[in-house]
């Protein structure tokens, strides 16, 4: 299992992640390195990659926020 | 010509600071309702703001030598313009607060600042301010005035078309009119090194037969004095002039702006005049340290007598919409 | 094998953007910050990195010239995607567009074709004034030789966008930006986001879309108004009312077959455009059914539209006039209850 994470070093700010959109549905099948989510942190908004092969699971809903660092999905092998 | 007295340098120092503050304080009201997920739409004051921290000077030491007759055209950074040329500050900041109170009634908002008592227009689309300055000019000479007319740009609008237009316009027909280039070097994110076939604007006004000066620094003392000598040109009947005037945009384009564009270098060289032409002042003996510190906090006050008035104002009737539209 | 995707609309009209510049290597892009920042309304994002400057091309304000230096690598049979941020600008360089680009194939009696896509932001209702909210639909579909489209959705904008790249005659392609998934302006709408294949496909020009079958008034809108028409015609489920939305995407072609076949079937009218009223998009509606079915109109047509005048700033003024779920389904109550 991997955690999806905004990477570190896009995360200056000591300010909460929201999820804007997702791309793939809770459950969905994804590939290493397909964009899965849209996130916002303070007014710049990332494109954030599947880390692996997998079945996604969302932790954080569309809109809702997380901290940094925080895993805001998974992807388990299948 | 004006000199530069300690007087006016006082004056450009406190509007500097009068400016700061309505643009510090627009910036943290502007923020304000519009996280997590960034929304134009949200808070108390929606839609773009492009605040003028950094550019002070170029206001100032303009509008120094200007009165109530002389008219500005400027663009969608007016905010320090609009400050230094005396537009009701009051009804300037109910207007970017959308209020019934406010210049237009709520229906320009931040970019479209108009106030007739002191000729001052700003509007939206790049370079379209450059003529309507010029035809205040041609209204100025024709009835035989002495106010002049200057229009304020960006370096990016040096690339429209009408200022190409314009500067000829003003060459032949030897108009009271200035055209002051803002140079922060970056027209969004696309900077001027690339979008700009010359160095400098200034060197263009040749190409239309007038004078160009380019002032480096963003300091008030030397755009004063640079100033001087176009706004004496001009209400003496010897025509127009560019300045091109190096400044810098602390804040980026507009508020959202990470400044994603530019290099940590670059956003590490910007400075602020604010506060080295407070030193400067009282390092010359022009104020003494109290007299800074009070002249900042009447400043202050006057601001924040502007903001009470403003979030104390109503908004519009929604059917003011429609009012206006003709004459 | 992966899911489907769910993709904003400025995220899948990109997606075709890169397509075709992958298999076209004559396919450019020349705008205002498409390097620094892909673009105002995030039309070229990444497109630097991967295609490189040669290709997305960064422009200075020159609105005039950069359509006309479009205009003429077309000409030469390049394909340049022109990047103008926001319709409003089109001021500046009308003729460049409407009178040279558009009329050349016609002028040259067929010699010079101009394959070339305007893509640009239409409307408002986030509080960005006079200047910077319009749709200007009608000014540019009004001109002949140009194509325009308005895509509503996700799905829609990927398969516009490849027919737009691949069409021989200058295209302007408009994304509504409340529908658009656009990064300042909060949650992307749920209804403009959909289900994108990844292959190339193409959705035709001259064809509406219904996007919802019903049976007792035809709802037409375009871009942001057929999103807002779905919305309303929920609301008119509650009344009992069963609307049918008729999605126009492309203005020109006009799809006046689809519109007449909708209302022959309904004998109900109300159309929805987020342009300013007279002389534009609603009036065509109504003159096609005029023209074509006069007598299949139950009751008399109405048209909900944004009004003659600037677009305010404060939104207490501003929102009171633009189009809405309520006031469409308010205009198709009164439609259904006033007539026979």
């Amino acid at each position: 299992m991997s955690d999806v994470v905004v990477p570190a070093d896009l995360w200056e700010v000591d300010a909460q992640a929201v999820v804007v959109s997702w791309l793939y549905r809770d459950g969905a099948v994804v590939k290493q390195g397909q964009v899965i989510a849209e996130v916002m942190i303070e007014k710049v908004q990332f494109d954030i990659v599947a880390p692996s092969d997998g079945v996604l699971h969302h932790k954080i809903p569309a809109n809702g926020t997380f901290d940094r660092g925080e895993a805001f999905a998974t992807v388990n092998a299948e | 010509m004006h000199e530069l007295t300690a007087e006016r340098r006082i004056w450009m120092y406190r509007t500097m600071v009068k400016s700061r503050a309505v643009d510090d304080r627009l910036n943290s009201l502007y923020l304000d309702g519009k996280t997590p997920i960034f929304d134009f739409r949200a808070g108390i004051l929606p839609g773009e703001l492009h605040p003028s921290n950094g550019q002070e000077p170029c206001a100032v030491g303009v509008c120094a030598h200007l009165g109530p007759d002389d008219s500005i055209t400027t663009g969608h950074r007016p905010h320090h313009v609009a400050i230094a040329k005396g537009v009701d500050l009051k009804r300037m900041v109910a207007e970017i607060l959308g209020r019934a109170t406010g210049l237009s009634g709520g229906r320009g908002g931040h970019m479209h600042i108009y106030d007739k008592a002191v000729n001052f227009g700003s509007s939206g689309i790049i370079a379209e301010g450059i003529g309507p300055a010029a035809g205040m000019a041609f209204a100025a000479k024709f009835r035989g005035r002495q106010s002049v007319a200057i229009a304020y740009i960006g370096e990016g609008a040096a690339n429209a078309g009408a200022f190409h237009e314009v500067l000829n316009l003003a060459g032949i027909y030897k108009l009271p009119f200035i055209l002051v280039v803002e140079d922060n070097a970056w027209a969004v994110s696309v900077p001027k090194s690339y979008s700009t076939s010359v160095p400098r604007n200034s060197d263009r006004a040749a190409g239309y037969g007038i004078p160009g000066e380019y002032v480096s620094g963003n300091d008030p003392d030397l755009i004063f004095a640079a100033a001087g000598r176009a706004v004496e040109r001009a209400r003496g009947g010897e025509g127009s002039t560019l300045l091109e005037l190096q400044t810098t945009r602390l804040k980026g384009h507009f508020v959202p702006d990470a400044l994603a564009y530019m290099s940590a270098d670059e956003r590490k060289a910007m400075v602020d005049m604010n506060p080295i032409y407070r030193d400067r002042l009282t390092a010359e003996g022009v104020l003494t340290n109290q007299e800074a510190q009070s002249l900042e906090a009447e400043a202050l006050a006057e601001v924040e007598a502007a903001f009470e008035y403003a979030m104390h104002s109503r908004f519009p009737n929604p059917e003011a919409a429609f009012d206006c539209v003709y004459a | 094998m992966s899911s489907e995707r769910t993709l904003t609309l400025a995220r899948a009209g990109r997606e075709a953007v890169i397509w075709e510049m992958e298999n076209n290597p004559e396919v450019f892009m020349i705008g205002q910050d498409i390097v620094g920042t892909g673009g105002v309304f995030r039309t070229a994002e990444g497109l630097a990195k991967r295609f490189g400057r040669d290709r997305i091309v960064e422009s200075p304000i020159s609105e005039t010239g950069v359509i006309g230096l479009a205009t003429g690598a077309a000409m030469a049979g390049m394909r340049p995607l022109v990047e103008m941020a926001y319709i409003d600008f089109i001021g500046v360089c009308f003729n460049a567009l409407a009178n040279f680009a558009a009329k050349t194939h016609y002028m040259s009696g067929g010699q010079y074709s101009v394959p070339m896509v305007l893509i640009a932001g239409t409307g408002g209702g986030y509080s960005n004034a006079a200047q910077h909210s319009q749709c200007l639909y009608s000014l540019l579909a009004h001109m002949p030789g140009m194509k325009i489209v308005v895509p509503s959705n996700a799905y829609d904008a990927k398969g516009l966008m490849h027919s737009a790249i691949r069409d021989d005659n200058p295209v302007v392609f408009l994304y509504a930006k409340a529908v658009a998934g656009l990064g300042f302006l909060g949650k992307p709408h749920p209804r403009a986001m959909m289900a994108v294949p990844e292959e190339p496909y193409v959705v035709p020009f001259g064809k509406a879309r219904i996007s919802r079958e019903g049976s007792d008034i035809t709802l037409v809108g375009l871009g942001y108004t057929s999103v807002l028409a779905l919305d309303a015609a929920d609301l008119l489920m509650q009344d009992d009312i069963s609307a049918e939305v008729v999605d126009l995407r492309s203005l020109v072609p006009l799809d006046r077959e689809s519109i007449c076949a909708s209302v022959a079937k309904t004998g109900r009218l109300v159309v929805a455009d987020e342009d300013y009223g007279s002389y534009g998009v609603s009036a065509e509606v109504l003159a096609a059914v005029a023209e074509k079915i006069p007598s299949a109109l139950r009751a008399p047509a109405r048209r909900v539209t944004f009004p003659d005048i600037s677009i305010p700033f404060a939104r207490q003024m501003e929102y009171h006039v633009l189009p809405s779920a309520q006031t469409i389904a308010d205009a198709a109550r009164a439609v259904v209850r006033g007539g026979a």
